[in-house]
């Protein structure tokens, strides 16, 4: 059996439901934390860290603003966070069975709004993009959404 | 937690408040902080400083609220003013652009000194 190259090898990983009732976004903080005192002797670089949460707590609330809305319930959506810290990258993995993301939003297209315009929202999805290596979304046969983030980080 | 605490500074015109703010600015607080602002503008008082030194995380839900604040003043003539911000929030606001907006100070004296 091949054995899993060091790169691939998993140092951490955390996973938990998310709702808005309970303060979902907190719960997300939550995770975080207790992802990161995992790797308390593995830690990522402060900058990486932080940019990292960032993109995290944007997809979590892009989750429960729109998937979560005209829901059947949270009940029915189980919004769901995986967080793992491979040797050199992390990855958030969400999952929830809400309403897909609308067809119009254009992941790749997606721009952070120009500072002159004052814009008060459309920050989001561009603030995610912008912090990690790469943001994918697709909807499963099953109806499940499914976001991955992705970000390459620096070896300690 | 969030908490908003609003102060007048006895020093300046009495028109410019400080609104403290703590915790975490993000998709629970950010229509708390605009109602906070709402009050203060409607009240007379459009020059505003907003203290975020024990704001330790900020999303795009409290952006969109600060940028609402800096629009709210500055109809009535006003200005926005944010102090301390920390190591995440100064990210947030560089990333955005919007530090080049809204003027940024170290501490809440630095912005009253520049008022």
């Amino acid at each position: 059996m091949p054995s899993t190259p060091p790169s691939e090898r998993r140092l951490a990983f955390r996973a938990g439901e998310f709702h808005l009732e309970a303060g979902g976004v907190d719960r997300v903080h939550g995770l975080l934390q207790e992802f990161w005192a995992e790797l308390e002797h593995r830690p990522a670089v402060a900058s990486q860290r932080t940019r990292f949460e960032i993109a995290v707590v944007e997809i979590a609330t892009n989750v429960l603003r729109y998937a979560c809305e005209e829901a059947d319930g949270f009940n029915s959506v189980h919004p769901r966070l995986e967080l793992e810290r491979l040797e050199a990258k992390l990855i958030a993995r969400f999952t929830d069975r809400g309403r897909m993301l609308a067809a119009e939003v254009n992941l790749e297209a997606c721009s952070m709004p120009a500072c002159e315009e004052l814009a008060e929202g459309g920050y989001g999805l561009p603030l995610a993009r912008t912090c990690v290596d790469a943001v994918n979304y697709r909807r499963t046969p099953d109806g499940r959404n499914i976001w991955l983030l992705e970000m390459a980080i620096d070896s300690r | 937690m969030f908490v908003i605490e609003s102060t007048m500074d006895k020093r300046l015109e009495r028109e410019t408040a400080v609104i403290r703010v703590e915790g975490r600015l993000d998709l629970y607080a950010a229509d708390t902080l605009r109602g906070e602002v709402q009050q203060h503008v409607t009240g007379g008082r459009a020059n505003l400083i907003l203290d975020l030194a024990q704001v330790d995380f900020i999303d795009s839900s409290g952006l969109g609220a600060i940028v609402g604040a800096l629009k709210s003043v500055r109809k009535c003539g006003g200005m926005l003013r944010i102090a301390a911000l920390q190591a995440q929030a100064q990210e947030v606001m560089r990333l955005t652009t919007l530090d080049r907006v809204i003027p940024t100070f170290g501490s809440v004296e630095d912005a009253l000194n520049t008022a």
